[in-house]
């Protein structure tokens, strides 16, 4: 509760009238004592007079013994005087009497007037309170005292003087405050509190932000022109500021809602207006599709004509996907080539595939960026609610799993949710989640295979794989993990780790006095980006005493190519360290031979699906017949990969494939196994 | 009837008696009869002595012992007298004071002497007193007047003015004399000439006023005067302005030789007042506060207004009660 305060007129007349009230009992005090020296002159002045004047009135009357006479004269002296008594002691009479004749009158307090009783002892104390007493003799015409006559002067005209300043003060003091309040009140309202009230109204009126919608009127004193100046000086600074943090706010909002690039909603509103839409499907009673678009082998794109390009083919998609969709339905971009559209107001599900079938067809058709043609098609996966979900989390996942369903089945497609996705899905998320502690857990291993010169016999070196040892599961199949891997961006760790690992054991082997010979290791592309690579790589070597030319690094095909530039680049690097390479998996990409032959590669291995069907496949046959001879005419090592029978090992020594790595002469294997299968048969023995 | 007789018969025999025992009662109680002083203004003034005797007459018969003290007109003696009588702690006081004012003096330091005070005639700026004997100045001068007014009219002097030498005015009897004198004159149409006032009232200063009156007034056919021992002041200023028989005299008082000359028609007229009754009525009242008897505050005594035509009627009462004649101090 506010505690009730004084208004301004309170306080502006509690302080002015004591003020007045003060000074006027000042001024009042200064005139009373004024006043009191005049009037003290004055009564002793006039009491001198009417001595003197009595005196010679009443002498003659005392000498004739005119008593009662004199007794008149005294009486009309005290009554038309405000004298405080008249006494007279009349010498003859009281010679004759024998005894003082003292005769008079005395003004009581009260005004009366009383005969003087001389032997009253009331009157003797009325005379000690007389303001003074004159005193003269009465003489006869002979000069002899027959008398005296006393005269006592009255304070009355002091009393009835300082009632009359007293009532004129309070009187003057209680107008001047009446009339000062009434004028403070009229002035304090004129200048200060009608100029305040009008501020106060404006500040009053506010709009939704607080602040006042008018000006403040700059009315009244200087004082209150400058403050409603100050004021509205200050609402103009916050206005403009509030402007500015709206404009930043808007612009952070529009950022965190929209998509830079494109200009549709982001994932954060996405998820709102997918959230509101389940919110409007469940209060409406219809169903709501989501539908989640990724471009195919979008990334090609990007990385063979550049972002500019890519961001102009989303701009392009973006334009198409838009004029499909009605107003009230949803589009938006959650993050590189993965667009969802939420479709709202559906009454079956084939509304959703109907627009999945105009969206994939929207996408294929040509692009033209930079006056090139480009064919991007698209999967996407439709989540229906509420068959498939309740939730907006719910919902995006089953989409995103229908979406991959329609990618691993040959892209280019739309795939309805159906449960067994989400089995996958959750498997998939549980794997990367295990994959990631395995990493930090240390449960991965390299397994070697070795790669034989089937001319010789002798072990050229051997090629670590990754292989992860689950506590729970065992030995975790390579292609359950390492397609996970590369998706969830843990592939460099793990790369590195095998390296590290792998080095160490070939630094071991080679201080036991083996000779495992060449390490093929392979790393992935990511790996290129990272400006530190050849760093990384020395600091394994020298940390395990692994030596530079015992390395060869294994680069697939399909990753050389999606990078090519880069690739030449970073591959020159390690090739200029003396660090071998080797094209792993050729044959299964699309290889230009004008990036072959710049490509600093010391070794090519051929892809065991060509191996597989040797030498019964002419069509296998003559691939690897075509890459041994463009190995042989550029002069770089081949090996043949999944060599299993002896047939396939008798047609590439046929062929002059000097080099198989395969399961006809060892399966991978874990490192202790490989120290042993290094060891001589002697020592074995 | 023999009861009825026997009735009466003691009626006859106890009425005497009781009124016997009353006058004895009342002489035992003057033999321890109170102390009065009489402070008169001057008894050589024939109306005060006769006042005078009135009060030792009425005194003597109720047991009282009076002393008689007169001022001789001075205030001084007469405040002298007071004090002799305030010295002597008298039971009562009877005063004809030198003027209304110096009876207030007197009748204060007697009051405050706790002493009782009778003022007889002249009067007293004060009501201090214990009663106010005095005679009744306006009827007494206004039946003058009327019979001044009849013979002026039976001279067929009507339209003639009269002349007033007049006693101080400041004195309540001078005053009422004068408004009783004026109210006859009105009531007869006569004009009044002119008044002077008496100071000393002296032989030449009434003759002085008379002649001052009838000398500056042409029409003047009468002269009354307020006072009566200077009536031959006024005769003579008469004579001397040679209207003599043209203009009449009138007085208020009397002198022992007024019924001469009002029989002889020498005065028209007097207004007399009755002094020897004034001091007896004084005495009176007095007696009356001694038994404790309620004594009326003020008491007026007519004044016999005499001329040629009722004098033999009040013949008697003018010498007891006016001129005292009959009585023997």
């Amino acid at each position: 509760m506010i505690k009730r305060l004084p208004s301004l007129y309170l306080l502006l007349v509690g302080l002015v009238l004591p003020a007045i009230l003060v000074t006027l009992a000042l001024s009042a005090s200064f005139n009373y004592h004024q006043a009191k020296s005049s009037i003290l002159m004055e009564v002793d002045r006039e009491s001198q007079n009417s001595l003197k004047s009595l005196n010679s009135t009443i002498s003659g009357l005392l000498e004739a013994y005119a008593v009662n006479e004199y007794e008149q004269i005294l009486g009309n002296e005290i009554a038309l005087t405000p004298h405080c008594a008249l006494i007279v002691e009349d010498f003859n009479l009281s010679k004759i009497l024998g005894s003082q004749y003292i005769t008079g009158y005395i003004r009581s307090s009260s005004g009366k007037i009383q005969s003087y009783e001389p032997d009253n002892p009331a009157h003797k104390e009325h005379l000690n309170s007389c303001l003074q007493r004159y005193q003269t003799s009465i003489l006869s015409n002979q000069d002899e005292a027959i008398g005296s006559l006393q005269l006592y002067s009255s304070d009355q005209p002091l009393q009835a003087e300082l009632k009359d300043t007293l009532s004129q003060s309070l009187l003057s003091a209680l107008l001047t405050c009446v009339l000062m309040a009434i004028l403070l009140m009229v002035l304090s309202r004129v200048f200060f509190i009608t100029p305040l009230d009008q501020i106060m109204a404006a500040i009053g009126d506010t709009d939704k932000t607080g602040l006042p919608n008018k000006a403040i009127p700059e009315q009244g004193p200087r004082e209150l022109r400058a403050l409603a100046r100050s004021m509205n000086s200050m609402i103009t600074s916050v206005r403009l500021s509030q402007r500015d943090l709206q404009q930043e706010k808007d612009t952070v909002n529009h950022m965190a809602h929209f998509d830079a690039l494109t200009g549709l909603a982001n994932r954060t509103l996405f998820n709102d207006r997918l959230e509101s839409g389940i919110a409007r499907a469940q209060r409406h009673h219809y169903k709501l599709a989501l539908l989640v678009i990724d471009l195919d082998h979008f990334k090609r794109v990007n990385d063979s004509l550049g972002h500019n390009a890519g961001d102009q083919v989303l701009t392009l998609i973006t334009q198409r996907l838009s004029q499909l969709i009605r107003s009230d339905d949803t589009l938006a971009r959650l993050g590189g080539d993965e667009f969802t559209i939420v479709q709202e107001g559906l009454d079956n599900t084939d509304e959703a595939c109907y627009l999945a079938q105009r969206v994939l067809h929207a996408i294929g058709q040509p692009l033209e960026v930079d006056n090139q043609l480009l064919y991007i098609n698209s999967s996407i996966g439709i989540s229906i609610y509420p068959d498939n979900g309740q939730s907006s989390a719910e919902l995006l996942m089953q989409a995103d799993a229908a979406m991959n369903l329609a990618k691993n089945e040959g892209r280019n497609d739309y795939r309805l949710f159906d449960s067994s996705l989400t089995q996958d899905a959750q498997e998939w998320l549980t794997m990367e989640a295990r994959l990631r502690k395995a990493l930090q857990q240390d449960e991965l291993e390299p397994f070697f295979q070795p790669q034989i010169n089937i001319r010789t016999g002798q072990i050229e070196g051997f090629e670590a794989l990754a292989r992860w040892i689950s506590p729970e599961e065992g030995l975790i199949s390579p292609g359950r993990f390492i397609p996970l891997a590369e998706q969830s961006g843990l592939i460099e760790a793990l790369d590195l780790q095998i390296i590290q690992k792998s080095m160490q054991h070939f630094a071991d082997w080679h201080r036991q006095g083996l000779n495992p010979g060449i390490l093929s290791v392979n790393l992935n592309a990511r790996h290129f980006q990272n400006p530190a690579l050849i760093k990384t790589l020395q600091d394994l070597m020298s940390q395990s005493g692994f030596k530079t030319e015992w390395l060869e690094v294994e680069v697939t095909e399909t990753q050389l190519m999606t990078k090519p530039e880069d690739a030449i680049q970073v591959l020159n690097q390690l090739h200029d360290s003396g660090i071998r390479i080797a094209l792993d998996d050729f044959g299964t990409g699309y290889s230009s031979l004008s990036y072959i032959k710049r490509l600093p590669i010391t070794k090519l291995k051929i892809d065991q699906s060509f191996i597989r069907d040797l030498p019964d496949d002419s069509e296998d046959a003559s691939i690897v017949r075509s890459v041994i001879a463009l190995a042989k005419h550029l002069g770089l090592e081949i090996l043949a990969e999944g060599a299993e029978t002896e047939q396939q090992i008798n047609f590439l020594l046929n062929n002059r494939c000097d080099r198989v790595q395969g399961y006809f002469y060892a399966r991978p294997m874990p490192a202790d196994a490989t120290q042993l299968y290094l060891t001589p048969e002697p020592v074995r023995a | 009837m023999r009861l009825r007789l026997t009735s009466i018969f003691l009626l006859l025999v106890l009425l005497p008696l009781s009124l016997a025992w009353t006058s004895v009662a009342r002489a035992d109680q003057a033999q321890s009869g109170k102390q009065l002083v009489y402070i008169t203004s001057d008894r050589r003034i024939p109306f005060w002595d006769i006042m005078s005797r009135g009060i030792q007459q009425r005194a003597q018969q109720l047991g009282h012992q009076v002393q008689i003290l007169s001022a001789n007109n001075s205030t001084k003696r007469e405040l002298e007298h007071l004090a002799l009588a305030l010295r002597q702690q008298v039971d009562g006081l009877i005063i004809s004071p030198t003027s209304s004012s110096a009876g207030a003096t007197l009748i204060k330091l007697a009051s405050a002497a706790g002493i009782p005070v009778v003022v007889a005639d002249i009067g007293a700026d004060s009501d201090k007193y214990l009663s106010f004997i005095a005679s009744d100045n306006y009827q007494g001068a206004y039946e003058l007047g009327r019979i001044l007014s009849r013979a002026l009219i039976q001279k067929g002097w009507q339209s003639g003015r009269v002349g007033i030498v007049a006693i101080p005015q400041r004195r309540q009897n001078g005053r009422e004399r004068t408004a009783g004198f004026m109210q006859a004159l009105d009531e007869a149409g006569i004009l009044a000439a002119g008044m002077r006032q008496q100071v000393d009232f002296s032989y030449t200063e009434t003759y002085t006023f008379s002649r001052e009156l009838i000398d500056s007034e042409p029409e003047l056919r009468a002269l009354w005067l307020q006072g009566s021992d200077r009536y031959q002041a006024a005769l003579d200023a008469i004579k001397d302005a040679g209207r003599e028989g043209e203009i009449l005299l009138a007085t208020f008082d009397a002198e022992p030789e007024f019924i001469d000359m009002i029989q002889s028609g020498q005065l028209i007229g007097a207004a007399m007042q009755q002094p020897f009754l004034i001091g007896e009525e004084a005495v009176i009242r007095l007696d009356r506060h001694f038994h404790g008897e309620s004594v009326t505050p003020e008491h007026k005594l007519s004044v016999l207004a005499v001329s040629a035509d009722n004098l033999q009627t009040h013949l008697p009462t003018i010498r007891r009660n006016v001129l005292g004649q009959q009585v023997t101090p």
